[in-house]
């Protein structure tokens, strides 16, 4: 009896903890998709210029995110009892706040810069169409040039101790502290100044300068080195102990690496691939010194936007920008749902 | 079966010095030693992931020393066993059959196998749901698929559970009974040895210390590290003294004691007494044979360990002994009796000099 008399309070109070968490996350989903929806549909109202409309959405957006960040801190404080650790929690999750409310913030001002003719121009022109085009399969070539590069040589950097692997190491992150418009103007250099770089465009004939071929080579160059880096590190967390069991049970080094290594750094090659057209997509410095932006034949949507804000475009600009924008977040949560998968599987 | 010959092999500033031994067909040997002492690299050296500096490996009368880890028809199990962990149990157990496409044959063997090991319910799961014994039943399986005419197995079961680790050890028995496949079972716990090997080795720094059967390495050791790891802490050193009368046994002096040692020594000598090898009673009983000595001996400290009871004596030498607990209750004693020791002549082990 007595512990019945216990135990039923303690019950009622976790079922009700349980309640509150369920309508904290419930409230954040909710306020979320509001705020998305609402984004999105003040946007499309403020090009189409119907003002009561695109002022109604936008209060509504702008209550819907604060009430998100509310639910989410509520969420995560709900199981919390002392004031000093709840503190804690929102001192870590304010900066989330504030970083994602600054980004929100720019992109929403990109979009309310935008009017009809821009968005009409961006949609119906097929310069804009074949720069899209060609960013497309040229960042999808850099990334299989890069990962056909960069497995490898995860996999050597990861695994071998050679002499002066802490130098060679370093040269390979070189390219990502270099200033994307130095790797332009190096090309550049190399290809018209050097022996060697003449060599392989005249005697060679494989032409890079004011060619797509260079849009890749640029792509390449300054992004490569994500894909090695995450895929090194993606090699160092598999242990070496699995490639010798599976030399014992009948494999080749050959065999281990396809049969053990390669499927269980598969996670890491997918980041890698992701951080590699991320940067490949967006790049631009170096392709205005190596490529030039010519309509239709080295054009890619980066430079489009550089080539419209400069003669004074500014709307189309920006709505180039948001496609831009648009094509890499439906790219980037692609790959993380198939990536998720895969990540499950292992 | 397995010949090592002076095996040498060094990594950083580990030598694996000039290592020979000698395992017969269908033998379960026991590799001991501590942690550091280069068991695990001795196994890589074996089975062809440590190339050898010098030296020679015969398996099956026939030189391995530098051939490819797949062409030596071992059975590995690594420390933690190294499931893959992106394939299911199936798959794993499969890994080393015909590639990667399955056929009726390779799926047979598996079978047969799961069987083996009565994990046939848990072919569809993915290692990671597996618990510690499913891994070690699975990683074994695995390694037995190949046909491996040895198998090394490092320390298989020191990741389980104190319950499972035994009747693991006693169906590793069973089953190497069944298969006759020669087994070097790497270990560092006694017990674990006891149940699953008849001979063994202990390696100490890259070096064999002694090999030989359980039983001597436990009650003739030839060395003091080997008496030390088989948890003997009572090695002393005395000084012979006069012979007994019948001419058999020597006076042996040792800590103010005169201790009655078999055979005629000279000298000063060394030797070890088994703890469980103590026997201990009141100090009024006066029950005794005259072969037996006799000391009189203070209790320091009582420890009870579950299995026995260890009791620490001193003054005027200090004993370590290991007694069951219902002698230990006839005994009536507490921290600070003084009870009467006795160490029977046959009991005293000496160390080779």
């Amino acid at each position: 009896m007595i512990q019945e008399k216990i135990k039923h309070p303690m019950r009622n109070t976790r079922k009700s903890t349980e309640n509150k968490e369920m309508l904290f996350k419930a409230g954040a989903y909710i306020s979320l998709s509001i705020f998305i929806c609402s984004a999105f549909f003040s946007v499309i109202a403020n090009v189409a210029t119907w003002t009561l409309i695109t002022n109604l959405f936008l209060i509504i957006m702008w209550i819907s995110l604060p009430s998100y960040f509310i639910f989410a801190l509520l969420e995560i404080t709900s199981r919390i009892r002392s004031w000093t650790d709840r503190l804690f929690s929102i001192a870590t999750f304010l900066p989330l706040v504030i970083f994602m409310s600054l980004a929100l913030f720019l992109i929403m001002a990109d979009a309310f810069y935008i009017d009809k003719a821009a968005v009409l121009k961006v949609l119906t022109s097929h310069f804009i169409r074949d720069a899209l085009q060609l960013s497309i399969t040229t960042s999808v070539t850099t990334v299989v040039i890069a990962l056909f590069f960069a497995i490898p040589m995860g996999y050597a950097l990861s695994r071998y101790h050679f002499p002066g692997c802490t130098i060679a190491d370093t040269i390979v992150d070189l390219p990502i502290v270099f200033p994307p418009l130095v790797a332009g103007l190096t090309l550049l250099v190399f290809f018209s100044e050097t022996g060697f770089g003449r060599w392989i465009q005249e005697d060679l004939g494989l032409e890079f300068v004011f060619q797509p071929k260079g849009i890749v080579l640029c792509q390449f160059i300054v992004s490569a080195s994500f894909a090695i880096r995450s895929i090194k590190s993606a090699f160092d967390d598999v242990d070496i102990r699995l490639e010798n069991v599976a030399l014992t049970l009948g494999c080749t080094k050959w065999g281990s690496f396809f049969r053990v290594s390669l499927p269980m750094a598969s996670g890491g090659i997918m980041a890698g691939a992701i951080l590699t057209w991320a940067r490949a997509f967006g790049i631009f410095g170096p392709l205005m010194i190596l490529v030039g932006s010519f309509r239709g034949k080295t054009e890619v949507l980066s430079t489009t936007i550089f080539l419209e804000q400069s003669v004074g475009n500014l709307e189309v600009a920006l709505a180039v920008a948001l496609l831009l924008v648009f094509v890499a977040m439906i790219a980037l949560v692609t790959i993380r749902l198939i990536g998720g998968k895969t990540a499950v599987r292992l | 079966m397995i010949n090592i010959k002076s095996l040498t092999f060094s990594v950083g500033n580990f030598h694996l010095n000039q290592t020979n031994i000698h395992l017969a067909k269908g033998e379960c040997f026991a590799l001991l030693g501590q942690p550091g002492s280069g068991k695990t690299i001795f196994l890589e050296c074996l089975c062809g992931l440590n190339r050898p500096e010098s030296g020679q490996i015969i398996i099956a009368g026939e030189d391995v020393t530098y051939k490819e880890p797949r062409k030596r028809k071992i059975g590995y199990v690594p420390q933690d066993y190294a499931l893959f962990p992106h394939l299911s149990v199936e798959k794993n157990i499969g890994f080393g059959l015909n590639g990667i496409i399955p056929n009726n044959k390779s799926l047979q063997k598996v079978k047969e196998k799961a069987d083996l090991l009565n994990i046939t319910h848990l072919l569809k799961r993915q290692v990671g749901t597996l618990s510690g014994g499913e891994k070690q039943r699975t990683a074994l399986a695995r390694a037995l698929a190949i046909e491996p005419s040895v198998l090394l197995l490092d320390e298989p079961v020191s990741a389980l559970d104190e319950n499972t680790r035994d009747s693991v050890c006693i169906e590793l028995r069973k089953l190497h009974e069944e298969l006759g496949i020669t087994t070097i079972h790497v270990s560092h716990n006694l017990e674990e040895a006891f149940s699953v090997a008849d001979r063994g080795g202990i390696l100490n720094n890259g070096i064999f210390e002694q090999t030989g059967t359980l039983d001597e390495l436990l009650r003739r050791p030839t060395n003091e590290f080997t008496a030390r790891f088989m948890r003997c802490g009572n090695i002393f050193t005395g000084y012979a003294k006069e012979l007994h009368k019948s001419g058999e046994s020597t006076y042996v002096d040792v800590h103010n004691t005169r201790l009655l040692i078999q055979g005629t020594h000279k000298g000063e000598i060394k030797f070890i007494v088994r703890p469980e090898n103590i026997q201990l009673q009141s100090i009024n009983n006066t029950e005794y044979q005259t072969t037996e000595t006799l000391i009189p001996i203070k209790v320091t400290r009582i420890v009870d360990r579950g299995a026995y009871v260890r009791i620490d004596l001193d003054n005027p030498i200090p004993l370590t002994a290991h007694i069951p607990h219902y002698a230990f209750i006839n005994l009536h004693i507490q921290e600070g009796s003084r009870i009467t020791a006795i160490i029977k002549p046959e009991m005293i082990h000496i160390l080779p000099t």
